[in-house]
């Protein structure tokens, strides 16, 4: 199986086995929990009158098998099983959670060992005892911090794995009693592997297979331009491969072999497709250890002691999309480092630790990425702000108060600078103006004394889509497949209406407001009852609406379009896309809908 | 809710029906059936009383799309609340289910809570 393969040690009666450092990454997002779970197959394939292929695909309906091993201890595998003799041990990922893994997996609690994964980090090697039923944990990341690979760190710095004075045995167990010390109450208690300094030295590369760090390697270096151009001409591909599969003229006939054949395209060109997107994808790993660096020059140039948080490095996106956030994320790193991290005096002033944290974090959502940058610095002053936006005629003297998250959010307004302010001048105001401009956004939470964080979305590609088609009178809109949650019917007891004259409807104790598509573009709609039409639920971030539309037409995969210029209003729409049959539909920005909903002016009431 | 309520309870994999078997003795319902295929369940349906199927769509020998197909058909069993527990695209569910006058829906992979909360709300009606 894998290469680095297990290492089976039997020492009079301790057996030990590990699991190589691949698998942990390879596990979906959505799978929270992680288990060992230890069948002992002589005795569960009688108790369940089940064979052991059995059990591999009973597992895998519900879950994955990250890894797993098989040892016995008997000599002679031929005999017949007898209990206690032949062991099957599994590193078990999956969605269910402590309350549900027993009857799921068919195994008594005592036989089942969950690890957190959150304490997990960066854990490369999980080591199993199954004497002592003991599960210990080790790094082999230490060597592969992309930021302590090159010089050496700058004196202001101090990297995540802290590069002090101490010996690196020492402080891989300062790390280890740490996780201990939160992870006792979950797991069993874990114990320090005195083979993981050992790991620790071995080459932490070997397993690298992110070819984009590695030019000198077999990779072919294409002119951008060339695969823009293979984008967009696979792109083509799809449409008109459903334009000839799906084309009018064939209706009512039955053609077997025409529909074979069809068949078969459709799979080489979904293929191609992948393929084609796949090649413009890359990780955000060199973005981010660029941002280490930079934090690095600024807080040794400020004098400030700062130390980086990495996560979700491996998430990838299209390439434009990193080109395009980059000069971003430096902006933000800047005003992290700048306005939003104290001195080191202040800081111990404030009974704070001197060294500040910066975390860079990634993770896909949906049909979006979503990049937060936090610090535990000051966080925003709401006075210093409101004062500002009083002297710079943003709020009237006058006007309500607004509130602390909409007074924050003036940090994006080009306005709220002075241009003597060079350091900050449309620095952050430029990074919404430059995700807007490729249909992310960008926001901003903070808590005063606690620190700030910036959130950013953007979309995973902006060029072939999933997308649900729905019908709105004679209109056709296409809802990204990723956005959706689910669809349904309602009936007239579960609609409120508020008084600004929202409509709400409850579902399972959720209350959810509906967006009417067809009053929002001025669409005459076939049906405008609630009940009449569907309802579909879709979601950016925490936030959830329902889009309310005639009926839902299909599934299209598709090639977006930049919506033409002389389009005035578009707000809601993220482009266009060809139909089937040659029609037009719209792609709706789900995200925007939703900070329309908030904002409501975009609601025309019923009188209007 | 109370022992009245019968469930019919449909997967291939026992690991399935286990978690649902789970969610349900939790909220209290303890006469559930099982069974692993299509043809079991229209057996069941046919000999006994159910009053809720919850049945995975991708089955061996009769799928769970036929057996809706054949309880909708059938005039004493046209009404009974029918859940699809499917790992097929949401949008494949929602054209065909309807179509087929599917009670509800619950997407794979789930949180066994999701699956709860839907019960919860299907089993009100009772």
């Amino acid at each position: 199986m894998e290469k680095d393969e297990s290492v089976l040690k039997k020492s009079g009666t301790e057996i030990r086995f590990e699991i190589s450092p691949q698998t942990l990454r390879k596990l979906p997002a959505m799978h929270e929990f992680i288990y060992i779970l230890e069948y002992d197959l002589a005795d569960y394939c009688s108790r369940e009158e089940k064979t052991p292929t059995a059990l591999v695909k009973e597992l895998q309906s519900v879950g994955m098998i990250a890894d797993a091993r098989i040892f016995s201890l008997s000599g002679d595998l031929t005999a017949e099983l007898k209990k206690g003799e032949l062991w099957y041990i599994v590193l078990y990922s999956t969605i269910l959670g402590n309350d549900f893994i027993d009857a799921a997996v068919g195994l008594p609690r005592e036989c089942i060992f969950s690890i957190d994964r959150e304490t997990l980090g960066d854990t490369d090697i999980i080591s199993y005892n199954i004497r002592s039923k003991q599960i210990s944990f080790a790094s082999a990341s230490l060597l592969s911090n992309p930021y302590e690979t090159g010089e050496q760190p700058a004196p202001g710095t101090v990297s995540e794995k802290n590069s002090g004075p101490a010996p690196p045995e020492k402080a891989q167990g300062q790390k280890e009693t740490d996780r201990l010390s939160h992870s006792t109450a979950k797991s069993r208690s874990l114990l320090q592997d005195i083979r993981e300094s050992e790991l620790c030295r071995s080459d932490p590369f070997a397993d690298e297979k992110d070819s984009g760090r590695n030019p000198g390697g077999t990779g072919v270096r294409v002119d951008p331009e060339k695969l823009d151009n293979l984008i967009n001409l696979v792109g083509e591909l799809v449409t008109a491969e459903s334009m000839v599969s799906k084309n009018p003229d064939l209706e009512g006939l039955s053609l077997e072999r025409f529909e074979r054949s069809a068949h078969n395209l459709r799979r080489i060109i979904s293929e191609l497709q992948k393929v084609a997107m796949s090649v413009r994808m890359i990780s955000l790993a060199e973005m981010f250890s660029n941002l280490v660096r930079t934090v690095r020059d600024l807080s040794a140039k400020h004098e400030k002691k700062i130390r980086v948080k990495l996560q979700g490095q491996d998430t990838r996106t299209d390439k434009t999309v990193i080109e395009q956030i980059n000069e971003s994320l430096q902006n933000i790193i800047r005003y992290h480092v700048l306005f939003g991290i104290e001195d080191p005096e202040e800081r111990s002033a404030a009974g704070k630790p001197e060294t500040a944290v910066i975390g860079i974090e990634a993770r896909q959502e949906g049909g979006e990425i979503l990049i937060t940058v936090s610090d535990n610095g000051r966080g925003l002053d709401r006075k210093n702000i409101l004062h500002r936006a009083v002297r710079r005629g943003l709020i009237q003297n006058d006007a309500p108060e607004p509130s602390y998250e909409d007074l924050c959010r003036f940090i994006f307004n080009p306005a709220f600078y002075s241009s003597e302010d060079p350091d900050r001048h449309a620095r952050l105001p430029r990074v919404r103006e430059h995700l807007e401009k490729i249909k992310g956004n960008a926001d901003v939470q903070s808590s005063p004394g606690k620190g700030t964080m910036l959130i950013l979305r953007i979309p995973v590609s902006r060029t072939i889509i999933d997308g649900m088609l729905i019908r709105i009178g004679r209109t056709i809109c296409a809802v990204p497949l990723l956005s959706v949650r689910e669809s349904f019917r309602i009936e007239s007891s579960q609609i409120t209406v508020i008084m600004s004259g929202q409509e709400i409807i409850r579902i399972r104790n959720e209350l959810l407001p509906v967006v009417r598509l067809h009053r929002i573009y001025g669409i005459t709609a076939e049906r405008t009852e609630l009940e009449e039409g569907i309802l579909i639920s879709v979601f950016s971030g925490q936030k959830k609406i329902c889009l309310f539309a005639d009926e839902i037409i299909g599934h299209c995969q598709t090639v977006v379009k930049e919506m033409p210029e002389y389009i005035g209003m578009t707000a809601g729409i993220s482009g266009c896309t060809i139909l089937e049959d040659g029609g037009i539909g719209f792609i709706l920005d789900v995200g925007r809908l939703i900070d329309m909903t908030e904002s409501e002016d975009v609601f025309p009431s019923d009188s209007g | 809710m109370s022992d009245r309520i019968s469930v019919l309870v449909v997967d291939d994999f026992s690991t399935m029906r286990r978690i649902i078997k789970k969610i349900l003795t939790g909220l209290g319902i303890s006469n559930i059936i099982e069974a692993d295929n299509g043809s079991k369940a229209w057996r069941i349906l046919n000999e006994e009383k159910a009053d809720l199927v919850i049945c995975d769509w991708n089955m061996p020998e009769m799928t769970g799309r036929d057996l809706l197909e054949k309880v909708r058909a059938k005039e004493e069993l046209a009404e009974i609340p029918f859940i699809m527990v499917t790992a097929e695209s949401k949008e494949k569910i929602a054209i065909e289910g309807d179509k087929a006058h599917l009670t509800s829906y619950m997407g794979k992979p789930f949180k066994p809570k999701d699956l709860e909360e839907k019960l919860r709300d299907v089993l009100s009606g009772f």
